[in-house]
Order: structure tokens, then sequence, then C-alpha cells
């Protein structure tokens, strides 16, 4: 005999009813699957920055670079001071230049330098084209003793040699062989170079899309300044701590220079897709939260099933605790089939979503990781789930009556009105919890407040719409359809949260829609602002070649933009992280501008023209809670500055940007500017006119052109590639929903199986009967639908509150009117799917069988 | 042996009252409106002794069962088994009362994805007892009731009257110091039923075992040494049986005494 304990029991009686243990199984997987699979998909692509990073600063401890634009030098004469300050180990200087290699490509390598067919022509197979690449110049020796970087093929390039080594990808791009020689151009000059070796795809490498090391002497040609490096890496001593180190040597470095921990190094980059992480973060723990539900409906099903064994158990003596372990115990057992499956699932989840957002982000081919630590807490997600779900089915069936429970009698009478009290006070919390910018989890959990309030609130309110409701839906089905009705307003408890689900998730449709519109009218609205330039051009310009640039045929109008970097831009608040945008207010506005969130291109124009002023990104603006008129003090190369701030833009698209004016540059160490950004004359097409100015400034130093129509069309396509993601998790939800009600409508129809015998007693059709299931569904899904819609709305709100708060970007609200045929037909599908299998089953059953059901 | 009903009385047996219930009365409530189910109804069972409770539908019996089942408390009276009175029990001392109390449902109540043995198995799993003693138990007791080719069986392989040995068993295995039967032999053929109820008075002459069965039909209640009847929730009669000196049997003496307008 088998039977040892009653947790035998448990597990048998789990196997008892195969479907619905498959579908609380299948809802646990689901929900574990998205959420293991987005917190492994975060976490790999965590470690891949990391690792990254790693590889970026290698073995060094601080970074030195010019406080400045981007590719701005300094005298090597600092690297030098450097390397002999006290508790230096080693030190490695760099100069990166951008050069053109000239080559003839072939095949993939065509697609891969970006080369675009003519309008009605197919991609060339051959073409012979100038492939830009950034060359490290370096000490190979000093760099190799602390980068991360490894040969695979060949060897590092000979002191002071014409040499350089390139990175795989780089290889790959310019179909070149250890031996080969190129021919290099670069702003100052031309050197022809022999690649000596092959180096792994590591580090920067894989954001600029390949690099080559070549030798400081290489780079000196090339730019034609022999006597500047742009970082230098140091390796500090055993025990010297980074960041007090750089606190006493800044003053040897010098104002113009920067000294950053090489830690955080790559914090900004980690740092752009916090966001985003948080947001796939924030949709799988709403899958989890519907797949919660899930568990939820078909447990107390389970529950309501075996009211009669709870009663003969009580009977035969067995305690209240012992009820409420079996249903615990079928809860774990379903708990440990659904978590093992949605682990396995997830992992592949997990490795589709690396694929696709790596892609998106320009990683290249990170590697799936499985910590340890993410998988524990997939699987305690997994019982957690589960274990909250059925406590209050297991408390149900632990508190009936053994009498009642004897007798079958397993409604419960539900008390609407104070769970509908409690509802509207976690909904009117969860709109009064405010969203502050350091707290963006706070959003999540007002969104939890008001989903459960509205769980609970809806057993009050179910019955009143379903009475409105029906009066359409009954008419599906003459006569049965109005018993459909009478039984979901009557049996409320189950209704009414199989009902919640379903809402749920419609209100999620509603809410990523109206979401992802406004969201994409807000960055379409900022790019055409900020963005709007016809043509924008990257390299050096210095005052020659400026003025080469604006006497090209073509060029109505120009305005000069250069970058910047610092750790401590920001004297008040070291810990936030922002890089320095230096504009000529003189002829930037028109040009271009920005989306003011306060303020306006006049008055900007006007204030920051005698400089003095900045416009502050609307993502520190929020967090500093500044507002034009406010002073902000900045770090400069002259000691810490008063600013008044001028205004404040939307900064979803370009990150913690201050702008400045080109008076106050030199305070930022701004040096020559390394964007241009043009208008054309009427008539003229940009990218003639960039041909215009490509020939103009000679083969040059790697200029890249881009046309406005490009970059709103390549930044509007990545955010649809993104918003695929969420809607794909949003597609596991409706599954989700899909399986509550099709079990729900299964217990009906099971429940009912005597009344189901007596309509065809009195002659009914079975088609009939299947259309009685069909009406009950669609009234389901008529009230649900008819609730998201306010539920959808609110949610809405909170979510842009939230994004609002972590970015600084104030989408405006946009009801997404045109996204509610599309949910009205999801709720359509949802409802004849989900009522296919109930139905059939339901039309089918045999008259006397089913009269004699007890 | 199960074939044949025993119709004699039971030996003398010892009359101290095993289960007592003193002017039980029980209330229920629907709104506003208060229905009295039973009204003073009184009642003792001795060890050994078969006590049938039968009446109309509607009569009280159900609920006279619930009360002496300790599956309910009695609005006014009280319900003593071994002395101990239900009504000063908490919760889980009335779980405890329940284990000395075993059950036979009309609708056997057997656990489907149980087998014989395990479904007999289960109140002393229940109860927490050593994985030997139950082997024990629950294999004297099947074999008892004659189901030992069937241990292995679930219960949707056995015939009707099978299902209720298998329920009395289950009963049994605890040695419960009274046994309630509720309409034992409702689900059942004639012949099924004469089946069930002899091993119910086996189990009363071999084991000592008081019965309480509950039923609306004279040829089962005229198995019990003495029938109670219930009319409206109140006793209208009570009657001893035992053969008679004109040789009728048990059950034509109740019939008549029913006829008679006894009850």
């Amino acid at each position: 005999m088998a039977l040892r304990s009653l947790g035998g029991l448990a597990a048998r009686t789990a196997r008892e009813r195969r479907g619905r243990a498959i579908i609380t199984t299948t809802g646990i997987a689901l929900g574990v699957a998205i959420f293991f699979g987005v917190a492994d998909c975060n976490a790999s692509i965590d470690r891949a920055y990391a690792q990254m990073a790693d590889a970026m600063v290698g073995r060094a401890d601080v970074i030195v670079s010019p406080l400045g634009t981007g590719i701005t030098s300094m005298p090597t004469a600092v690297a030098d001071r450097l390397r002999g300050a006290g508790g230096v180990a080693d030190a490695a200087a760099f100069h990166v230049v951008w050069v053109n290699a000239d080559r003839t490509l072939r095949g993939a390598a065509v697609r891969r330098a970006g080369i675009r067919p003519m309008p009605g022509r197919r991609l060339p197979t051959e073409a012979h084209t100038g492939v830009p690449f950034a060359l490290i110049g370096t000490v190979p020796a000093d760099a190799s003793r602390l980068d991360a970087s490894r040969l695979t093929a060949g060897r590092l390039p000979a002191p002071r040699a014409p040499e350089i080594a390139v990175a795989a990808e780089l290889q790959r791009r310019l179909q070149v062989h250890v031996g080969e020689r190129l021919d290099l151009t670069g702003a100052g000059g031309r050197q022809r170079v022999t690649v000596t070796g092959v180096l792994e795809d590591t580090g920067a490498a894989r954001l600029t899309g390949g690099t080559a090391v070549g030798t400081l002497e290489s780079a000196g040609v090339l730019s034609g300044a022999p006597s500047v490096v742009t970082s230098v890496e140091i390796r500090l001593r055993h025990g010297v701590q980074s960041d007090r180190w750089i606190e006493d040597h800044r003053a040897l470095a010098g104002p113009s220079v920067d000294l950053v921990d090489a830690a955080s190094f790559a914090a900004p980059i980690r740092a752009s897709f916090r966001s985003t992480e948080q947001s796939f973060s924030g949709m799988s723990a709403v899958a989890l939260f519907v797949g919660v539900f899930l568990i939820y409906l078909t447990l107390s099903m389970a529950v309501l099933e075996r009211t009669r064994l709870y009663g003969m158990l009580f009977a035969l003596g067995g305690t209240r605790g012992q009820v409420r372990r079996l249903v615990l115990g079928e809860a774990a057992v379903l708990a440990a089939v659904g978590t093992a499956s949605g682990v396995v699932v997830g992992l592949g989840i997990g490795l589709v979503l690396l694929r696709v957002t790596a892609r998106l982000i320009g990683l290249a081919s990170p590697a799936l990781v499985v910590p340890p630590a993410v998988l524990a807490v997939g699987i305690a997600a997994g019982f957690l789930m589960t274990l909250a779900a059925s406590w209050i089915p297991a408390r149900r069936a632990a508190r009936l009556s053994p009498v009642e429970a004897l007798r079958n009698d397993h409604e419960p009478p539900h008390r609407s009105v104070p769970s509908a009290l409690v509802g509207g006070a976690l909904i009117a919390l969860g709109l009064a919890v405010p969203t502050p910018v350091t707290r963006p989890i706070l959003s999540s959990t007002a969104i939890t407040f008001v989903l459960f309030g509205l769980v609970l609130s809806v057993p009050l309110i179910l019955s009143p719409v379903a009475r409105l409701v029906g009066r359409t839906t009954r008419r599906l089905a003459a006569a049965v359809g109005e018993v459909a009705v009478m039984h979901l307003v009557k049996e409320r408890s189950r209704s009414a949260f199989t009902l919640a689900l379903v809402m749920i998730v419609m209100a999620l449709a509603i809410m990523l829609g109206a979401a992802v519109q406004s969201a994409r009218g807000a960055l379409s609205h900022q790019i055409d602002a900020q963005f709007g330039a016809d043509l924008r051009v990257f390299g050096t310009f210095d005052a020659n070649r400026q003025a080469q640039v604006a006497k090209v045929a073509g060029v109505r109008a120009m305005t000069t933009l250069s970058f910047g970097s610092s750790s401590h831009l920001l004297a008040d608040h070291p810990e936030l992280r922002a890089y320095v945008e230096v504009i000529d207010p003189r002829t930037y506005f028109d040009v271009s501008g920005f989306a003011f969130v306060e303020g306006d291109g006049q008055r900007a124009r006007t204030a920051m023209a005698g400089g003095g002023t900045v416009l502050l990104p609307g993502v520190i603006a929020q967090r500093l809670h500044s507002h034009p008129g406010d002073t902000i003090r900045l770090t400069t190369t002259a000691g810490v500055r008063r600013f008044e701030v001028g205004g404040t833009y939307v900064s979803f698209f370009t990150g913690p940007g201050i702008v400045v004016s080109a008076t106050d540059g030199r305070l930022f160490g701004a040096g020559v500017p390394g964007q241009l950004e043009l208008s054309v004359q009427p008539g003229e097409r940009p990218v003639v006119v960039g041909q215009r100015i490509a020939t103009a400034l000679g083969r040059g130093a790697g200029e890249r052109y881009q046309a406005a129509s490009l970059l709103k069309e390549q930044a509007l396509g990545r955010f649809d590639r993104f918003t695929a993601i969420f809607y794909s998790i949003l597609g596991v939800a409706v599954l989700i929903g899909l399986l509550g009600l099709a079990n729900t409508l299964a217990m009906s129809v099971l429940e009912r199986t005597r009344e189901i015998g007596l309509l065809r007693a009195v002659g009914v059709h079975r088609r009939s009967i299947g259309a009685m299931v069909r009406v009950e569904s669609a009234t389901l899904a008529a009230v649900a639908l008819l609730l998201s819609v306010p539920l959808g709305a609110v949610l809405t709100t909170m979510v842009l509150r939230g994004v609002g708060a972590s970015s600084g970007y104030r989408a405006r609200f946009v009801f997404p009117w045109s996204s509610l045929p599309i949910v009205a037909a999801l709720g359509v599908v949802v409802a004849v799917v989900a009522a296919a299998v109930p139905a059939r089953r339901a039309s089918r059953l045999d008259v006397i069988a089913a009269l004699r059901t007890d | 042996m199960y074939w044949r009903i025993e119709t004699e009385p039971a030996p003398a047996a010892v009359t101290v009252p095993l289960l007592e219930a003193l002017d039980l009365v029980k209330d229920y409530r629907s709104g506003s409106e208060v229905r009295r189910a039973l009204d003073g109804v009184s009642l003792s069972v001795g060890q050994g002794r078969f006590l049938s409770v039968m009446g109309p539908s509607g009569s009280g019996k159900s609920t006279l069962r619930h009360l002496l089942g300790g599956l309910d408390r009695p609005t006014g009276g009280e319900v003593l088994l071994e002395g101990r009175s239900l009504g000063t029990l908490s919760d889980r001392e009335l779980t405890e009362y329940r284990r000395r109390v075993g059950f036979v449902f009309q609708s056997f109540n057997l656990i489907p994805v149980l087998t014989v043995a395990e479904n007999v198995a289960l109140p002393l799993v229940i109860d927490g007892c050593r994985r030997a003693e139950v082997d024990r138990r629950v294999r004297d007791t099947i074999a008892d009731v004659g189901l030992e080719a069937h241990a292995d069986a679930l219960p949707s392989r056995l015939s009707g009257g099978e299902q209720q040995r298998t329920a009395i068993a289950r009963a049994l295995v605890t040695e419960p110091a009274v046994l309630l039967a509720d309409e034992p032999t409702g689900n059942l053929d004639s012949a099924t039923g004469e089946q069930v109820l002899s091993v119910l008075k086996t189990a009363q002459r071999e084991r000592g075992q008081a019965i309480v069965v509950v039923t609306h039909d004279p040829d089962v209640a005229a198995v019990g040494d003495e029938v109670l009847h219930l009319r409206d929730g109140a006793v209208t009669g009570c009657i001893q049986l035992g053969p008679d000196a004109d040789g009728s049997s048990p059950a034509q003496r109740l019939i008549a005494w029913l006829s008679d307008g006894a009850a």
C-alpha cells in the first residue's frame, strides 16, 4: 500500500484532473519563463557590458582623457607627468585617430561597409570605397601590459614602425590578411601601413565596428598632430585607492584633463540600457502577475470541485491544517513541474531576447549566461507565485463547514461590499503614490496597487455591467442566452476573477498601445525638433575646414557642435553623470533646435549669446528640480562656476547632455568641433550636397555623413523593434488570459452538467447548449473590454509618469482609439477560442448521464 | 457468512451509554426566519447496541446525524460521547472527537484516486499512526469485510456493495466508539443491501461495535435492536425489536407498529 501521508494524496489529486493540472502548470511555466528569460537576458547583457568595460580598460585603474570633444587631444607632457607620479605602477598613452582605408570590397563586405544601392538598382557585388575606422596609436609593448586585447594571429606592430594589427571585425570589413598593405588617410596626412596581426574582438572594437592598433608615430602622421595623445591608462601600485589617487593628482594633471576611475568608465553605456532593462523587467513582472491570477483561478476551481472530499476528510477527523496543507501540497506539485518547465523555456526566451536586444543596442554576440542567483530567483518566482495564488483557496478549503462540504454546498457567500471598499482604497493609494525620480520602482508598485484594487472591486460591478452587456450578447443564442447571462451574474466570485484576468490583459494591451503611440510621437517630435538639420557631418572641423564647408554649393546654413564628458560636471551632484554639448547659439537655432520642456529657442538664443547660461536635459532637470531662472554649479577648467538655467529639453533620445554656449566652451575644455549640422538650399538634395562637401574636403579623415531622414528612420525603426519585444511579452499574457477563461468555462460546464441534462431533456438542441457557453464567454469578454478601457487609460497615465520620472521625458497622453478595434478583435478571438472546447463538451453531454450527476 | 442477516437480538451487552443525546435542539437561520430542525431529541446507544433512527424526509434525521457525528453543534441540549460533552470542545477537540466516530455515507464517498486499502487506511494516516500499525489494521479490517481480493483495486472497479463495504471498513479501521451510517443501502439493490447490513451486524456481534443507522427504509431499520422514529424534528416513538411470541420478524413488527400510527 502506497499511501503514507496526505502529501501522497495531494500528488494523486493533482494528477487526477489532467486538463486542469496542465492549464495550471502552463500558467506557472509561462509566467516563470518570461520572468526568468528576461532576467537572464538582462544579466547576460550586464555581464557583456562588464566584460566589455573590463576589456576597454584592461588592467588600468585610472583613465586620463581631455575634458572636451570626443576625440581631442592633450600634450604628451601630461602623460609623462602622470607616468612619473607617485603610486603609479604602469602607464600607457594612446592616440586615437579616425582614418579611411582605400579598399576594393567584395560580397558581404559591401553591405557591411554601409554602401546602399541606387534607387531601382541592386547592391553591387564589388565596390571601391574608403572604409572608416578608429586607429589606436600607442606603444604596443606598453599597451599589451595594460590592455586586455589578445592576438589571434600574427604579431603586434613593432615600435615606431608603420604597422597595424586589426581587430577581427575590422578584418572582415576590410577583407584584409596578415602581411597585406593598406593605404590610410587621416585628417593630417596619409601613410601606407602593413597589417601584422589580428586581434580578438573586445572592448571598444565591439561598439565601433572594429579598430586597429598602430604606433603613436603612425597616429601622429595621420592626424597631423605628432605630439599629442587622446588618453592615458594608468595602473596603480597595489593598495593605492583609485578615487583617492585621482583627487590627489587632479592638479598635477591640469585643468583641461579628466581623470576617471576605470571601474566606472563604462557606466554611461550601461546606464543607457538601464531604463530598457527596467521596462523589460516591469513587463515580465506583469506577465507573472497575470500568471498568478490564472493559478488562483484553477486552484479555486479545484477546491470547489473537491468540496465533498474535504468534507469527508473533516468527517474522518482531518484537521483544518491538514486540509490546508493538502491544497498547498497539490499546488507545490504543480509548482515543481511548472517551474522546471518554465526555466527550460525561459532559457530559450532569454536566448532569443538576448540576440534581438543585442542587435538593437549594438552589442556583438553576447553569450547567454545563467548566474546562479538569477536561476534561484526564477525558481523562487515559480514557487512563490504558486504559493501566493494558492493561499486563499487553501484557506477557503480549510474553513469549509464539514456539513456544507459533505452536501457539496460550495458557493461561499461573497461579501462584495467590504472587498470593494478595500479595492477602492488600494486604487486610491496607487493613484496617489508619487513617482520620485530616484525611485521609479514605486511606479510599478502603484500599478500593482491599482490592479489589485480593481480585482477586489470587480465582484461589485460585475452584476450591473454584465446585465447591461448581456442585453446584447444574450441575443447570440435564443432562449438559452438569457440563462448564460443569468449564471454569469449570479456566480459572482468565479466569474469576477476570470473577468478580472481578461480585463487586466486587455487593459495591458491598451496601455501598451497608448504608451507606444505616445512615446513614438514624442520621440518623433524630439527628433524633428532637435535633429531637423538636413545633413550632419561627423569629423574634426577647424576654422579652415568649416570655411571650406560653408562655401560648398547648396549649403544654406551651418552650425557647429562639440561634445565633452566629465565625471564631476555637476559640482553638487558627483553621483550624476552628464556630458557637455557646446553649440553656437548665433547659428544653432537657424539650423536645428531642441524639444523644449520649458523655454523656447528664441529665449535660449538670446540668453546663451553672452554665455553664462545653459540648457538642462529633462532627466537632469527632474532630478535637480531645476527650472528656467534657477542657477546650477558646474565644474569647469577654471573651477566651479554658476550658470543660469535658460531652458530644459526632452533628452529621451540624446541622454543627459548639458548644452552650453560656444562662448563658455573653453571653460569645459571644448576644442575643435566634431560635428557640423547643415541646412541645404531649397531644391537641393542633402545627399548630393554631402558628396560635394566630401569632394571639397578631400578624402578626409573619415568624415561620416548622415541625412536627417535616415536618422529618424533608424531611430524609429530601433524603437519599433524594441516595442515588438514588449508586444511579444504581452502575447504571453494574452495566452495566460485565454487559458484562464477556458478553465472557467470548463468548470462552469462541469458544475452545470445536471442543468444541461435538464435543458436537453426539455428539448433544447445540442448546438444551443454550445451557444449558451459561447454567450457566457462573449459576455465575459465584452464586460472585460468595457472595463479595460478606463483601466487601460489609468495604467497608461501611470506608465508615462514612471517613464517621465526615470528618463525626464514627458510624453503626451494620447488614447489609442485606433487600438480599440484591435483589442476588441482580440477579445472576440479569446472568447471564441476559450469557449471552443467547453462548448463542444457541453453540447455532447449524454442526457441521462448528465441528469444522474450529483 | 455475509449473506444471512442475523435477526436475533445481540447478546446482552454493557448498558453504559457510549453515545447520548439529551434534549437536542437545532435551529437554522435564513435571513430573519428561524427553522427548528430538531426539537428536544434524546437517545442513547451503548456498546454492542444497534440503534436505527427512521423517519420521513424532513424529519430531522440528517440533522441528528450531523450533531451525533460532531459535524455540527446543537443550538440546545448536548451530545455526550464516552461521557464527554461536545458543547465544551474546541474546534481542534471536535476534530479529535470525529476520529472516535466512524462514518458510513449513502454515496460511499470513497476517494477515487486511492485503492481500497488506501481508502481504508486514510483515517489512520490522518491520525498519524505508524506504518506497521496501519498495514496491520488495514489488512485485518479488509479481511473482516471480505475484500482481500480487491485490496489494490480502485473504487471505479468495484460494485456498489463492494464500495460500501470498503466504506464500512474505513469506518471500522479506527475502532470507533460508535459507527454512524447514513442510508447505507440507499444506493444499492436489495440483495447487495442485505450483504452490507450483514457486515454491520457482524461488526456489532464480533466487535461489540455500537452502531447508529439513519434510514427511511423500515426493512433497514428493522435490522437494529431499537428503532427511534422522528417526525418534524421530534421523537414520536421508540420500539425495541426482537422476536415476538407469535414468531413474526422484527421487520413485520416494525411495519405493524408504524401502521398502527404508534409513530
